[in-house]
């Protein structure tokens, strides 16, 4: 032992003498010998030494709490590891797509049947069921200008100009719609991704 | 002598026995498989948790070693957990952005 110190729970684990400058001292005290013995159960007191050595000393410390994170999951399920979570998550985040792609499509046509009340007419272009078509992306704006829908895969522009003129007269003296319906290709199922890209980065672990 | 080893055993030069815990997961037509989850885990580690396994979940297993090992490579200090991050922040948006909207329809 070095100055006297207790050696950390790397060194106490593996039964030898530990250095002043010990790489692992610093992320193993000696009081949770329980964190040190599992990450050398799953990697290997070696492969941890050599990946923190190939790290800058201010990341080793973060890098030791995803070792020990993924040494618990694989402990606790020693077929998937923390890949199953990966997998559960996914899943997860594309069920929440699809609940929201329902329920931004579920205002649009609440918008739209808003609108039509208002006594204002909507030429029907489209059939019926298209008024509440799917839509991968939507943005929507106050009802009384512009409700603005597009569906990238499929190309399809519906654009809905509500001119609302409170002022306007009895006579018949209609509120003009604009609905341009631009390259009619074949509709594809749309996969609803109402969420950005996920970042290609390392995020921060706090 | 084995005249077809496995990637483990092509990599750790050694003897590819008949029963070798590693040529089933290992291919030698993928060395990159094997020498990830060497380089991460170790093949001691690697073959004492295929072999604490029944035998119908350790190409379940070692797939999954290999998926850790390659982000644990790509991403050498959070591995895997990163990702985990990630999509923990991704559903907790998409719950915000639910609830905002299914409070405008309410």
């Amino acid at each position: 032992m070095a100055g006297g110190t207790s050696p950390c729970a790397s060194c106490k684990l593996l039964r030898r003498r530990c250095a002043k400058d010990c790489v692992f001292a610093p992320y193993f005290p000696p009081d949770d010998p329980h964190k040190f013995a599992i990450v050398h159960k799953v990697f290997g007191a070696s492969n941890i030494s050599k990946m923190l050595q190939e790290l800058p000393v201010q990341q080793r410390g973060d890098a030791v709490s995803s070792l020990v994170y993924e040494a618990n999951a694989r402990m606790r399920d020693p077929v998937y590891g923390c890949v199953g979570a990966i997998s559960y998550l996914q899943n997860q985040v594309s069920q929440l797509q699809m609940q929201l792609a329902v329920a931004q499509a579920e205002i649009l046509c609440i918008q739209m049947q808003q609108n039509h009340d208002d006594n204002h007419m909507i030429v029907p272009l489209l059939p019926a069921s298209n008024y509440c078509p799917q839509l991968d992306d939507i943005i929507i704006s106050d009802k009384s200008h512009l409700l603005f829908a597009t569906n990238y895969n499929n190309n399809h522009n519906l654009i809905i100009n509500n001119n609302i003129n409170n002022n306007n007269n009895n006579n018949n003296n209609l509120q003009q719609y604009y609905l341009s319906f631009a390259n009619n290709s074949t509709s594809s199922s749309s996969t609803n991704n109402v969420m950005q890209d996920p970042l290609k980065r390392e995020s921060l672990w706090t | 002598m084995n005249s077809s080893r496995c990637a483990a055993c092509k990599h750790l030069r050694r003897r590819c026995p008949s029963d070798c815990i590693f040529s089933p997961y290992f291919p030698s037509n993928d060395p990159r498989r094997f020498a990830y989850v060497h380089k991460i885990y170790g093949a001691s580690n690697v073959g004492k948790i295929l072999h604490d396994l029944p035998v119908n979940l350790r190409a379940e297993a070692a797939e999954s070693l290999f998926k850790e090992a390659s982000y644990r490579i790509k991403y050498p200090v959070y591995g895997c957990v990163g990702q985990i991050t990630m999509l923990h922040q991704q559903i907790q948006n998409a719950e915000c952005q639910l609830a905002r909207i299914r409070a405008r329809i309410a």
